[in-house]
């Protein structure tokens, strides 16, 4: 039975129940606008990385919100959050966690590392080593870290939202690309427009940095996973799925791309324009949706310098056609 | 989460589909291997054009017409079923190989069914055509299998040698018209194959327009050009464009860069239902029957001369011995019948016995028309006889002055040319006789003549040729139904304003005995005065030379007019007086006696030539040559430059003197002309069809917006869904029409937030709304037929245009 066959039979307690996903998606996305003034796109990107069970690669400049933007996420669906301040000496055991010896009980114990949060930020993360790097991979990939041949399973809304500064490269590690293949996106904050400045300024004036953390959740138990199940189950037609592959192919033909879109890319290409087609409230997918998320999608995986990244993905869009309305009649 | 591998599965699926979908749309941006319609339509266009000419060369002994007919038309609706049976399902062949046994089949096809076609019908092929056959059909069948391209390219391989092959065999009518079709759709293939590789190559959102334009233009030109082949009265397509780009094979035309071309060649082959049926056949037999000599014919046509009651004396200004000279010359030519009196019975003769025949026309020429044929030269004019002198002093010939000379195996006697000092020879012309009904020894024969050939007949004795040039054979009458071939040169008018040829004045005989030249003697009976006059009236203020001849001849064609019923008077002294002072009109016979008198007047050697005319309206286009009936026996004149050499004049309004081919430009020059020509006969109606062409033209948007709103209109029954989905392309159609369509690597959605749609945008965004809602969603996205009419109404192809027009105006302005 297709999604909107089922969509169209879902009962009211569904109904009702997916207007509250939507509300209160509506309340996160206020929420983080309150902490980022003037970040609306780059707020829905997050979100859509959020409910397309993506992990978010932020990579701007010091002091732009990027920890503030993940604290508040992290905040606002609820879950624990865990920060690493990636540095070169910070070991792989400080992310996955490490065995210690118990002398009351004599016996191991595992003491877990800040990867079993809901949400991770890994700050400045092309600061700390490959070996610490690749510890992520695991985890980021398949949702659980295996220590001294015992594997332990990470939440399921499992998180990550790594930074990186691209601007001070001395003593970092470049991400190597399986890693930047598991995000599903790069996103850039960016300075907000002067109106927003100011206001942020205003907003500021005799308040504590502290006053302004809202720290209650807003959404329910279980209720992220039920978001990104119905996310998952946003209907595809042929004719965008053509394009998506389109697309792919496009990439890896292309001259100035050294690495072509993967398999792996092209799915969460594919979810990542559902979930933006979810939060549009469409229980169908189109080609805007796609054109929405390619950019960062893209932006983190086909190993192009910042800089001229948004002029080849553009080349790329503009040499595959959308699917036309015509195609279908035919 | 999906592993590895099923996520490779699912991509080599996506891919798949990718294959099979991506090339059904030609403005995909993806390579595709399957080739777009348009791109196969063409070629389609192309096999077929190569199909029809070589279904043409096939049939092009005109045998099987209707089956010929048929066998195009089965072509054509066997080739647009199964193209568009192929190509909708072109998603189920995936795989190439499967298409081969077919293909095989198809090329064995003709190859299978000869036998039982020899055995049943009785009828059969030849081997080369049998494999050019199967050729063919093979084409066809990879042009119905396009829609991949290595098919394409392999039958538009296939159909340029199927044309080279055609064109080289036969001389088909229709060949010409028809393979400069195959040339341009060859053109237009190759233009859009490029087209296709460029736009699956470029960048989508880089502006590119068609050279629409100037491919109207080009087409238009070229159409222009084939107007006067389309067919008008006689006109027909083969005489518009014969001789155009003579082929190896023969057409009789003359072309220096033609393999031999002499004849038809091999492709003219014995007539075997009728001896008479005109083919110059190689072996025919000779064939004797009563036929009407050369005098029964001008008798018949100019009717009998009068017995002149009274017997006037016409003295000619001569010396006493030249006197005698001359009238033994006249007592011996009045005895053989071969003078001719201008003064000619005025009753309407009997012509039963030409109309009696089993075929109108005297004799059959297959080559460049028109053509003047001589038969008789008369040099003495008495006033109102000419007479023939055939032993003239000037130049004669006897058997052993004439020569054979063999050239590819054919034996034909040279014609001594007596001069070549003057250069205005400028190719040749070679004409096949046959003789139906001419009782007469002498062959006609072209001016300048340098060659005839009787196939088999290999003796320089059983020719002979007479003082004036004109062969003959030896016996009683020339072999009816046997081709005879004569070739000769072309004299350019041109040249003569530009040679050495001076015409000066001939110096009076000085001597005691030396006798005036004959071709210069005026007789005594004509108003010598008066015509001399006359002649230099015409000839004011020109030099002497060959402007003053042209200026005599065009006179005589623009203010006399022809006119074969006027007879002179019986009791008339002076026919030409009469006719160039009184009547100003008459038969050719006084327009060429005057045209001689005239020009001797002026010390220009003149003489009369009577023979046949070769009419470009007798052309039969089917038969591929001219009948020569006895209605078209004729007279005019001949100008001598000196040393023998004789150019001939027309004064007769309607007749036309050969000219030689005319080059690739020049041809190109008159069929522009000749279509202007036709434009001007048809003015009104031409500035009408332009006036409405240019209407449609400049409305076709308009126009086809129209078509496409009133299949919107007729839609209103369908589903909400199915008329979104339709308002959406109608309205992307009307975005094209305006020239604001969207980039390929754009939506709707996006490309309403152009700066130019700002006051249209919130119903361009809703369209892109239902449509995408119709189209991915397959739902109707809560629209209404009402709402979908308000938005195809205030998307209106007049409202975008208006927006157009006033962002390229704020564009200017800024």
């Amino acid at each position: 039975m297709t999604m909107i066959a089922t969509l169209k039979q879902q009962p009211e307690t569904a109904k009702v129940a997916t207007a509250d996903h939507f509300a209160a998606i509506d309340d996160i996305r206020n929420r983080l606008n309150e902490a980022l003034k003037g970040k609306k796109d780059v707020v829905d990107l997050v979100l859509v990385c959020l409910i397309s069970q993506g992990h978010l690669l932020l990579e701007d400049k010091p002091g732009l919100g990027k920890t503030t933007l993940a604290k508040s996420l992290a905040a606002a669906i609820g879950g624990v959050f865990a920060r690493a301040q990636c540095t070169p000496d910070l070991l792989p055991s400080d992310i996955t966690g490490f065995n210690v010896f118990n002398q009351k009980s004599h016996e191991f114990e595992f003491r877990r590392g800040p990867v079993f949060a809901d949400v991770l930020l890994a700050d400045e993360i092309n600061r700390a080593t490959p070996r610490t790097q690749s510890a992520l991979l695991e985890a980021m990939a398949e949702r659980q870290v295996t220590v001294d041949t015992e594997r332990f399973e990470l939440s399921r809304q499992f998180f990550v939202i790594a930074t990186q500064n691209p601007v001070d490269q001395h003593g970092t590690y470049p991400l190597p690309e399986a890693q930047l293949d598991r995000f599903a996106m790069k996103l850039s904050v960016g300075y907000p427009a002067a109106d927003d400045e100011i206001q942020m300024l205003q907003e500021a004036v005799g308040e504590s940095s502290f006053d302004t953390e809202m720290t209650d959740a807003l959404l329910q138990p279980n209720q992220l996973a039920h978001i990104q199940q119905q996310v998952r189950a946003v209907q595809v037609a042929e004719s965008v799925q053509d394009y998506l592959v389109r697309l792919a192919a496009k990439t890896r033909e292309h001259l100035s791309i050294r690495l072509g879109l993967s398999p792996r890319g092209l799915l969460t290409l594919q979810r990542t324009a559902q979930a933006r087609a979810w939060l549009s409230q469409r229980n169908y997918m189109t080609p805007d949706d796609v054109l929405d998320v390619v950019s960062p999608v893209l932006g983190v995986r086909l190993g192009l310098e910042t800089n001229e990244a948004n002029r080849v993905i553009q080349e790329v869009l503009d040499a595959v056609a959308v699917p036309d309305y015509s195609e279908k009649s035919k | 989460m999906e592993s590895l591998g099923s996520t490779v599965v699912h991509q080599r699926k996506l891919s798949g589909r990718k294959e099979r979908t991506a090339g059904l749309n030609a403005s995909a941006g993806a390579d595709t291997p399957v080739a777009s319609l348009r791109l196969q339509l063409v070629c389609v266009a192309a096999t077929m054009t190569a199909a029809v000419i070589f279904t043409l060369t096939e049939h092009d002994d005109h045998r099987h017409t209707w089956w010929c007919v048929f066998e195009i038309c089965m072509q054509a609706l066997l080739v647009i079923v199964g193209t568009a049976y192929f190509r909708m399902r072109s998603r189920l062949l995936p795989d190439s190989s499967l298409l081969l046994p077919p293909l095989l089949m198809v090329t064995c096809f003709s190859m299978l069914c000869e036998p039982i076609q020899r055995l049943v019908f009785k009828e059969g092929h030849s081997f080369e055509i049998l494999v050019m056959h199967s050729q063919c059909n093979l084409m066809l069948a990879l042009a119905v299998c396009g829609f991949r391209m290595a098919f394409q390219r392999l039958a538009m391989l296939i159909a340029v040698f199927l044309t080279i092959f055609s064109c080289s065999i036969s001389n088909a009518v229709g060949l010409v018209p028809a393979t400069i079709c195959f040339v341009l759709a060859c053109l237009s293939w190759l233009v859009c194959s490029w087209w296709e590789s460029v736009e699956r190559r470029r960048a989508k959102t880089e502006h590119r327009s068609r050279p629409l334009f100037w491919m109207s233009i080009g087409l238009a030109a070229v159409a222009l050009l084939l107007i006067p082949s389309l067919g008008f009265g006689n006109n027909t397509v083969t005489a518009a464009l014969r001789g155009f780009m003579p082929s190896s094979g023969g057409t009789g035309s003359y072309d220096p860069y033609a393999r031999g071309g002499v004849n038809d060649g091999d492709a003219l082959v014995a007539g075997t239902n009728d001896i008479r049926s005109f083919a110059p056949l190689e072996d025919a037999p000779f064939v004797e029957s009563e036929q009407p000599s050369l005098y029964d014919v001008l008798n018949d046509e100019f009717d009998a001369p009068v017995k002149r009651t009274k017997e006037f004396q016409r003295a000619v200004s001569l010396p006493p011995e030249m006197m005698n000279h001359i009238h033994r010359q006249m007592a011996e030519a009045k005895q053989a019948g071969r003078e001719f009196s201008l003064i000619r019975d005025e009753h309407e003769a009997s012509r039963s016995q030409l109309r009696d025949l089993d075929t109108t026309a005297t004799f059959y020429v297959a080559g460049p028309v028109p053509a003047h044929f001589r038969m008789e030269v008369y040099e003495h004019f008495d006033g109102v006889t000419w007479y023939p002198l055939p032993d003239a002093s000037e130049l004669t010939f006897d058997a052993s002055s004439m020569k054979m000379k063999e050239v590819e195996g054919h034996h034909w006697l040279q014609i001594p040319q007596s001069s070549r000092v003057f250069e205005i020879y400028d190719g040749s012309a070679t004409h096949s006789l046959k003789i139906a009904n001419l009782d007469n020894n002498i062959i006609p024969s072209p001016p300048h003549l340098i060659g005839v050939n009787i196939p088999d007949v290999h003796h320089v004795n059983m020719y002979g040729i007479c003082a004036r040039g004109i062969p003959s054979v030896r016996r009683e009458s020339v072999p009816t139904m046997t081709p005879i071939n004569v070739v000769s040169e072309y004299a350019v008018r041109d040249r003569l304003e530009k040679s050495r040829v001076k015409m000066h004045v001939t110096p009076k005989p000085s001597g005691p005995n030396a006798l005036p030249d004959i071709h210069l003697v005026l007789p005594s009976t004509i108003a010598t005065d008066r015509v001399r006059q006359l002649a230099k009236d015409w000839t004011k203020g020109l030099p002497r030379g060959w402007q003053q001849i042209q200026a005599i001849e065009s006179r005589l064609r623009e203010q006399y007019t022809l006119d074969r019923t006027v007879r002179i008077s019986a009791d008339s002294e002076s026919p030409v007086t009469e006719f160039l002072l009184e009547r100003r009109r008459g038969p050719e016979y006084l327009f060429a006696t005057s045209a001689a008198c005239l020009l001797r007047s002026l010390d220009y050697p003149a003489r009369l030539v009577s023979g046949f005319y070769a009419d470009p309206k007798n052309y039969d286009p089917r038969k591929q040559h001219t009948s020569v009936f006895a209605e078209n026996a004729h007279f005019w004149c001949e100008v001598g430059l000196g040393i023998n050499t004789w150019i001939t004049i027309e004064p007769s309004p309607g007749y036309e003197i050969a000219k030689p081919p005319p080059g690739l430009l020049a041809k190109l020059w008159q069929s522009v002309l000749r279509s202007i020509g036709i434009i001007r006969q048809h003015a009104v109606a031409f500035v009408m069809l332009l006036a409405g062409l240019l209407v449609v033209f400049r409305l076709r948007y308009f126009l086809l917006d129209l078509g496409l709103t009133l299949g919107w209109k007729l839609s209103s029954r369908e589903s909400p869904a199915v008329r979104a989905l339709k308002l959406g392309i109608l309205i992307e159609k009307r975005l094209r029409f305006a020239h604001l369509h969207r980039h390929a690597g754009t939506t709707l959605r996006r490309w309403a937030h152009q700066g130019v749609f700002d006051t249209v945008r919130g119903e361009l965004v809703r369209v892109a709304d239902v449509a995408d809602s119709a189209m991915f969603g397959g739902c109707s996205a809560d629209s209404r037929h009402d709402e979908l009419d308000r938005l195809a109404a205030a998307l209106s192809y007049w409202r975008l245009r208006q927006i157009r027009r006033e962002s390229l105006t704020a564009e200017k302005a800024v």
